[in-house]
């Protein structure tokens, strides 16, 4: 089989649908994953209704993954959710479920696609960070902490697996027009954007455009990288 | 289930092969500690094959690398025999 198999999460909306669209033009067979039910559909892509922190879900979507076309090539773990809020008004129920979607989806998608990747000695594995790690952005602190764990998780996946040939890198979006940022207002958005050297939104092509370097075949030496859209 | 025949020799006769390793498939054959031909990675890898080879046979997933497993004072990854036992023990608890 020369297609190449690429697994996304959280694609009902936003940078997933648009990753899923892309990648299944490049001539990719794509899958992916959201909690709720999508309303489009697209040939050459498979769709499965899964919380990407429920372990036995996840399972259940690499055991189809493997009956399927037994590989995966590619992994972008794009499911992310985010809440802003000063840190005395969190409940722990928004910490816990920043954390379950964040970070432990990560891991429970980067471990069992480790496992299949490395049968080939094969695989590209690529995460979402946010430039609110490196900015510390004040009221984001929970969504920052979930996302530092992933730049960790990142640096350690990359030095574990890069025996197996996976590469494991993290891409940190600057600010982009979606549903995640619908909330906040306008005055911190001009205020984020200016922290950063070019000062402008950043838009799908530019996600897609490093996450498009990660998952080339020469990008085998690339490894443990963290890419800030926009510059910091 | 003969779980020696069916679910741990499939998987280090693939290593012996795709591997290289030089082990003979015996009941002794030690898997981890002194005198093992597997590398740290090579292990991992290895409990990655037989709890696959289990969800494949018996639709069952286990997790064999458990805390309680990994600070056992006698190794359950000793040898194929004490991985085997290991094996049945889990699949005793559950039932």
């Amino acid at each position: 089989m020369d297609k190449k198999v690429t697994l996304i999460t959280g694609t009902s909306k936003g940078i997933g649908k648009e990753l899923v669209h892309y990648y299944v033009n490049k001539g990719h067979i794509v899958v992916g994953c959201s909690r709720s039910p999508i309303d489009w559909q697209l040939d050459g892509y498979t769709h499965h209704l899964a919380d990407v922190s429920n372990e036995k879900e996840v399972l259940q979507i690499f055991k189809q993954i493997k009956k399927d076309y037994g590989r995966l090539d590619h992994l972008i773990n794009n499911a992310g959710i985010a809440s802003m809020n000063h840190t005395l008004l969190t409940p722990l129920a928004t910490v816990e479920q920043i954390l379950k979607t964040n970070f432990v989806g990560t891991f429970l998608f980067s471990r069992e696609a480790a496992k299949l990747m490395q049968k080939n000695k094969y695989g590209r594995i690529v995460n979402f960070s946010t430039v609110a790690v490196p900015l510390k952005l004040e009221g984001e602190a929970i969504y920052a902490a979930s996302k530092a764990a992933i730049v960790s998780l990142t640096n350690i996946m990359a030095k574990e697996y890069a025996e197996l040939g996976i590469t494991v890198n993290a891409i940190g979006p600057n600010p982009i027009l979606t549903d995640l940022i619908k909330g906040v207002p306008q005055e911190k958005m001009k205020a984020l954007i200016n922290a950063h050297a070019i000062k402008r939104y950043g838009t799908f092509k530019d996600v897609i455009n490093v996450i498009n370097f990660f998952l080339k075949e020469e990008s085998d030496f690339i490894t443990s990288q963290v890419v800030y859209l926009g510059g910091l | 289930m003969n779980i020696v025949e069916e679910i741990i020799y499939p998987v280090l006769q693939e290593f012996k092969e795709t591997e290289g390793l030089d082990i003979e498939l015996s009941p002794e054959l030690v898997i981890f500690g002194d005198g093992s031909e597997f590398d740290s990675l090579t292990l991992v890898r290895f409990i990655i094959g037989i709890q696959e080879q289990i969800l494949d046979l018996t639709d069952k997933t286990v997790v064999l690398a458990t805390p309680q497993a990994m600070s056992r004072s006698k190794s359950p990854f000793r040898n194929v025999t004490t991985l085997a036992e290991y094996i049945e023990e889990l699949f005793a608890e559950a039932e």
